[in-house]
Formats: structure tokens, sequence, C-alpha cells
């Protein structure tokens, strides 16, 4: 068909026009075909740069809690390199950018540090700041026993025989001397029914045979008070024993007059037996320091106990601590026989699956002495660990 | 040439023009559409080799550093794959991480008495469980069309920084 006078030309304009569209089509599709990959190439500098400022700050951190003077000049600097970025067609050639990290630590009030690191390279620039303070290796203990249960488990498993065992939350030297710290609950929980299962397991002649703060019985409920809840003090007895001086695999058990020694007062040590620690049958468990048992803790049938430090026992939390006093004593001077002490702290602290609570049976001749003096020993064998907490972290663009 | 007859046909020369148009058109749209599929993989292999960079990162500084050495099996370095990408060469894994001594950090980030586990000897050549920061690189590299590509990170698992 002939066009008309009025549509000559009309073809062109078409054909310009499909032109141009499919050439607008074909820009925008390699456009947003190669926008994921530049999408990736930013993240990636983001990500350095973040990686780049939390590792300036991890050594900062780390030098903060390993040293004793570190002033307020000190910062800390590293050049990371970008090695590689997104290269195509070759082997990863090397680039010759490199990313600036930089850290400061200045202190704040209360014993916290800020620690102030930033990162920038040639695409991202990144900022962190911490707050950290340092925290004591061997924790406050909360009471002469402290008894944690597993994790939404309540309550506390107790059993208490005789009225010749000793708990007290009073502080007092190695030499039997009041010492000069405020007085402890002889037994803390974390849970009132944890409380009304050890007042039930009380009898009222026996109340007297666990002092402390308060009246006798002297057992308080500490989630309120202690800020050491239970995974927080798994953090801690986490760090003590992966710093240990000794580690003794499986079951131990100690009788027929061996003696086990687990550090001395001369050079306190951390210990952790990665299985059951029994004593019996006149075997004796001599030590001072750290003892951190993951198994159960039993102590029966004539056997001793004489620790001076913090004995913590994961695992189930079971603790078994039966010391009888011989047939045979009566016919020697009171001075000749002792029964099984600990002095400084005993902490329950179940990690185990499946645990439902703590169990703790006391039986004649036992005392636990909280004592300051003792768990210095325990300070001293963990003097090689240093560990800070970490308050607050911020990001930023810089 | 009689040009008012309504029946004529197009000529040779315009034939000639208009398929050698479509023939540089349809030439040029093959070639941006295969380089726009081939930008199109390209990104998301290098989208997948992010995430699976990161994700190693993130699992490794989720760990103490006892815990990352245990995850290395007593190893400074340990290999990875990355699902959807082609190792870079035959019997190579797509992702490696290293674990870095004092010695091999102090070079790296340019600090000569870098002391990560702070005994007080500096740039130490052995790695072991007294660190208290771990300088790791972590890398992903895929062979694509195009040839070899790679992507680095540097990052750190540290001591109570949880």
């Amino acid at each position: 068909m002939r066009p008309k006078g009025d549509e000559r030309g009309v073809a062109l304009v078409v054909t310009v026009v499909v032109l141009l569209m499919v050439t607008a089509s074909l820009a925008s599709y390699l456009t947003v075909a190669t926008a994921s990959r530049r999408a990736v190439g930013a993240e990636l500098a983001r990500e350095r740069a973040l990686y780049a400022a939390e590792l300036v700050a991890a050594i900062a951190v780390q030098r903060f809690a390993h040293s004793d003077t570190i002033s307020l000049t000190d910062e800390i600097a590293v050049e990371v390199p970008l090695a590689s970025a997104l290269v195509g067609g070759g082997s990863g050639t090397t680039t010759a950018s490199r990313l600036r990290a930089s850290a400061r630590i200045r202190p704040l009030s209360a014993g916290s540090h800020l620690v102030e690191a930033e990162a920038s390279g040639p695409d991202a620039s990144r900022r962190i700041v911490l707050t950290v303070r340092r925290i004591p290796a061997v924790p406050p203990p909360s009471a002469a026993v402290a008894l944690y249960a597993a994790p939404g488990a309540e309550g506390v498993g107790a059993r208490f025989g005789g009225r010749e065992f000793w708990i007290s939350g009073f502080d007092e030297t190695l030499a039997g001397l009041p010492g000069g710290a405020a007085a402890l609950p002889a037994i803390a929980v974390r849970d009132e029914a944890a409380v009304d299962d050890l007042f039930d397991a009380l009898s009222s002649s026996q109340y007297p045979r666990v002092v402390g703060d308060g009246s006798p019985p002297s057992i308080a409920n500490a989630a309120g008070s202690s800020p050491y809840t239970a995974l927080r003090m798994q953090d801690a007895v986490r760090a003590l024993a992966e710093r240990a001086h000794q580690v003794l695999e499986g079951n131990v058990t100690i009788r027929d007059w061996e003696v086990g020694s687990f550090g001395s007062a001369a050079t306190p040590r951390i210990v952790v037996v990665q299985g059951d620690l029994t004593v019996r049958s006149q075997g004796q468990l001599l030590g001072a320091g750290v003892l951190i048992v993951d198994g159960d803790l039993e102590v029966h049938d004539d056997g001793y106990l004489h620790y001076d430090g913090l004995i913590v026992v994961r695992g189930r939390g079971q603790i078994e601590l039966e010391t009888r006093r011989p047939s045979w004593y009566r016919w020697f001077p009171a001075w000749w026989w002792e029964g099984s002490h600990l002095r400084g702290a005993l902490v329950a602290l179940p990690t185990a699956e499946g645990t439902s609570r703590s169990r703790l049976r006391i039986e004649d001749y036992v005392e636990i002495q909280r004592s300051e003096e003792a768990l210095e020993l325990a300070r001293r064998a963990a003097s090689h660990i240093r560990r800070v907490e970490l308050q607050s972290w911020r990001e930023g663009v810089r | 040439m009689n040009r008012s007859t309504p029946a004529r046909g197009f000529t040779m020369v315009e034939l000639t023009v208009t398929l050698g148009l479509l023939a540089v058109i349809s030439v040029g749209t093959i070639g941006a559409v295969r380089a726009g599929l081939a930008a199109s993989a390209d990104g998301r292999d290098a989208q997948l080799a992010f995430h699976a960079l990161r994700a190693e990162v993130e699992a490794n500084k989720a760990l103490s550093v006892r815990g990352v050495l245990a995850r290395f099996g007593g190893r400074t370095e340990r290999s990875f794959e990355v699902a959807g990408l082609q190792p870079p060469a035959a019997g190579q894994s797509t992702g490696t991480v290293r674990l870095l001594s004092e010695q091999q950090a102090a070079l790296l980030l340019g600090i000569p008495g870098l002391d990560l586990n702070f005994n007080g000897i500096p740039a130490e050549s052995t790695l072991d469980a007294s660190y208290k920061v771990l300088v790791m690189v972590v890398r992903v590299a895929w062979r694509s069309p195009t040839g070899t590509e790679a992507i680095e990170l540097v990052a750190s698992v540290a001591e109570d920084m949880g």
C-alpha cells in the first residue's frame, strides 16, 4: 500500500524509537546485571574496615588487660593490606592500597575504659567504640557455699547429717583468727525454692552449725544481690579451667592412705579433674588454689579433704562431703585427728545437660569456712589470667 | 523507471542496507545480552563468595581462641567449600582460612613488636592456645569465565570480646 503524503518518514521514526528503546533496555539490563557485583565490592570494603577496626580494638583491649602501665598516649595502629579485591582475569593481583586502622584507650569513671577504634580505606571507613573494664579472674564468692541450679531448674537437693559439721560465712584467716571482710551468708542459692529446700533439710538443732550474715541458719537467696549469674560464673570458671596448671582426665579416686596433692600455700595451683573426684578410705586430698571438678565431688568413708582456696563442682553439681571420726580416735588425744576442712569457698555450678538441680550433702566432721586469705591463694593461682569484660559496643560509619 | 507504480517492491540497495542494519543491531544486542548474563553470573558468584567469607569469619569469631584452635584441629589452615562456586583449580578448595603466628601477623600488619599472647616475647613463630588475639586471613577464590577471582578478609578472634 502506498503511504499517504503525511505518513512518509513514519517508518524511519518508528525504527529510531524502537532502536532507542532496545538500547535503553540493554543499558538498564547491563546496569542491573553489574549492580550486584558492585554491591558486593562496596559491602566487602565496609566489612574489611569493620574487621580491621575490631582487630585493633581487640589488640588494644588485650594490651589494656595485660599491662599495668598503659598510658593515655598509647595508640595501636596497623595497616591491613588489601591483598585482593574482586580481581578478575588473573590470579589475584595484589593492590598497593592498605586499610589504616588505629585504636586509642582512655579511662572513664568507675574503673571502666573507653576504646575508640577506626579503620579507613579507599572505599569505606568504620568506627567502633567499646567500654571495657578489668574483672577478677577468680569470681568473688557470694557465700561460703554457693549453689547454682542448671538453667531452668529450681531448688536444691540437700541433706545435713550430725551436729559436727560447720559452715561459716564469717571471714577467717588461715590461722583461725577473725578476718577483716564483711560477713557473707553461709549458703547462698539463687531461688526461693532452694532456700526452702535447705531449711527443710536442716533440723533446728543444726541451725547453729550454719552461721554467717543473718541469724542461723545463714541461708540467703543471692539472686538479687550477687551479679554473678550462672552464665557469668560459668564463663569465669571456664577461663580458669582453660589455663589450669594441671588437668586430670577421667575419674580420680584417692584412697587407702594415698595423698592427692593439688597445690600448696607456697605454690597454689589451678587443677581440673575432668571426671568424678572421690576421696575415701583414709585417702587425703590436700591442696591450695582452685580445684575444678567436672564430675561429682565425694568425700566419704573416712576420706579427708584439706583444701585452701576455691572448689568449683561443675557437671551435675553433686557434692557429698562426709568425714566420719574413726572408732580408734577415742584412744588418742583430740588434736591427733581432724576432720575435713575447706577454707575459702565451695561452688556448685551444674553445667551438664539434663541436670535438674544441685545436690549438697554435708555430714559429720566437715568444716567449710569462708576465708579471704584462702581465696587469696586462689587468686595467686590465677595470677596469670587477666580478664576484661566488654560493657558496651557501638558501631558507626566515620 | 516509473516510480509511481503502486505494486513495486524494495530495491536491492534498500534490502541490503536493512539487512546490514539488522545484522549490526543483532550482533550488538546479542553481545550486550551475553555480557549482561556474564555480569549477572559474576555478581551471583561474588555474592556467594562474600556470604561464605563472612559466614566463615563469624563462625570463628563466635568461638574463643581455644575453640578456634580446636576447630582447626591443631593446624593453622583449614579449607572449606562454597556451594555453587567452581574451585580455582582441580584439587583446590574455594575457601581457606589461615591463622597467623605473631611473626606472620607482625609482617602483615606492619607492627614489628607484636605480642599477641602477652608473654613479653614479641613476634614468636609458634601459634598456640596462649594467644589472646588470633589474626586470621580468610580467602574465597573461584573460577569464573574470565579467570580466577578471589576476595579476602583479615579478621580477628579475641578473648573476652564476645
